[in-house]
């Protein structure tokens, strides 16, 4: 099987059946992310199509590495773009309240899950770090060079949001 | 990564409703749109190019005219020329060699022209 690095190189040279590969390999990955970030399938998915998309166009500066962690990057530029359309501000601190896009009511029915359940029940702060870490599996420094906070914030908010996590999850198996 | 270990049934637990989406369609929409903006820049690049060959085409006898120093009309002459010896090609050989006669002639003229 063709590494991301050797399948990210010929679709710089323009082979789209190539990035296409790239497309169907990290496309679970991306768009749990974007619907996990957003709160939403239908929006979580229209920010993962645009991170491909971006990701076709900017295809030829990626410099090798953990491509999961370049794509992923990517996606929460569009996340930060598209929060930036719909004029919501965010405050990235620990009493920061959620503050969710829009969302249908077919999109609220993937939600019944606990795991998603549990994950709204966090801070924006702990949310994005739990998704970038936890769900998305990028490193803490990946998550800190992606969204640009310092990389002892990460962790404090991954170990925070993970006990959170976990305490919801277990309050409601008991229940 | 010690630290990642210790949330890794939660990444699993992730990982596994990931998986449940269906990759087909979503792969369909973003090929499709990079089709749909390479095709469209492709015919944007392709017309940017044409109204840019057939300005330079309506610039040639005026370019000429100012590179030799010849008058416009023996220039425009001498485009022709060559337009006309290039369908000649295509026809009877005696006009191909009546053509190269009346190119010589041209060329003669220009030389004599720019002397």
């Amino acid at each position: 099987m063709r590494s991301d690095p050797d399948l990210a190189a010929s679709a710089a040279r323009g082979h789209e059946a190539d990035f296409a590969e790239l497309v169907r390999r990290h496309q679970a990955r991306v768009r749990g992310m974007a619907r996990r970030l957003t709160g939403s399938a239908s929006d979580g998915d229209d920010i993962a199509q645009a991170t491909f998309l971006k990701a076709w166009q900017k295809i030829g500066s990626y410099a090798g590495g953990t491509f999961s962690a370049w794509i992923c990057t990517i996606c929460w530029r569009e996340y930060l773009q598209a929060r930036r359309k719909q004029k919501i501000e965010i405050e990235f601190d620990e009493t920061a309240e959620i503050i969710p896009f829009e969302r249908t009511q077919s999109d609220q029915v993937g939600d019944q899950m606990d795991l998603n359940r549990a994950l709204n029940t966090l801070s924006e702060a702990q949310r994005v770090c739990v998704v970038l870490c936890v769900a998305s599996g990028l490193s803490h420094r990946e998550a800190a060079e992606a969204t640009g906070w310092p990389l002892g914030t990460i962790k404090s908010h991954v170990t925070r949001g993970v006990a959170a996590l976990r305490k919801h999850l277990e309050s409601s198996h008991v229940a | 990564m010690r630290d990642q270990e210790t949330y890794s049934d939660l990444t699993d637990l992730f990982t596994a409703e990931d998986r449940a989406l269906d990759p087909a369609p979503f792969v369909n929409d973003v090929m499709g749109g990079i089709r749909r903006k390479s095709l469209f820049r492709k015919l944007v690049l392709g017309a940017v190019g044409m109204v840019g060959a057939g300005v330079a085409a309506v610039q040639l006898p005026g370019l000429l005219t100012g590179w030799s120093g010849l008058d416009t009309l023996v220039t425009q002459t001498v485009t022709d020329a060559q337009q006309d010896a290039s369908l000649l090609a295509t026809a009877d050989p005696i006009w191909l060699m009546v053509g190269g006669v009346v190119t010589l002639s041209l060329l003669a003229i220009t030389a004599w022209e720019k002397a």
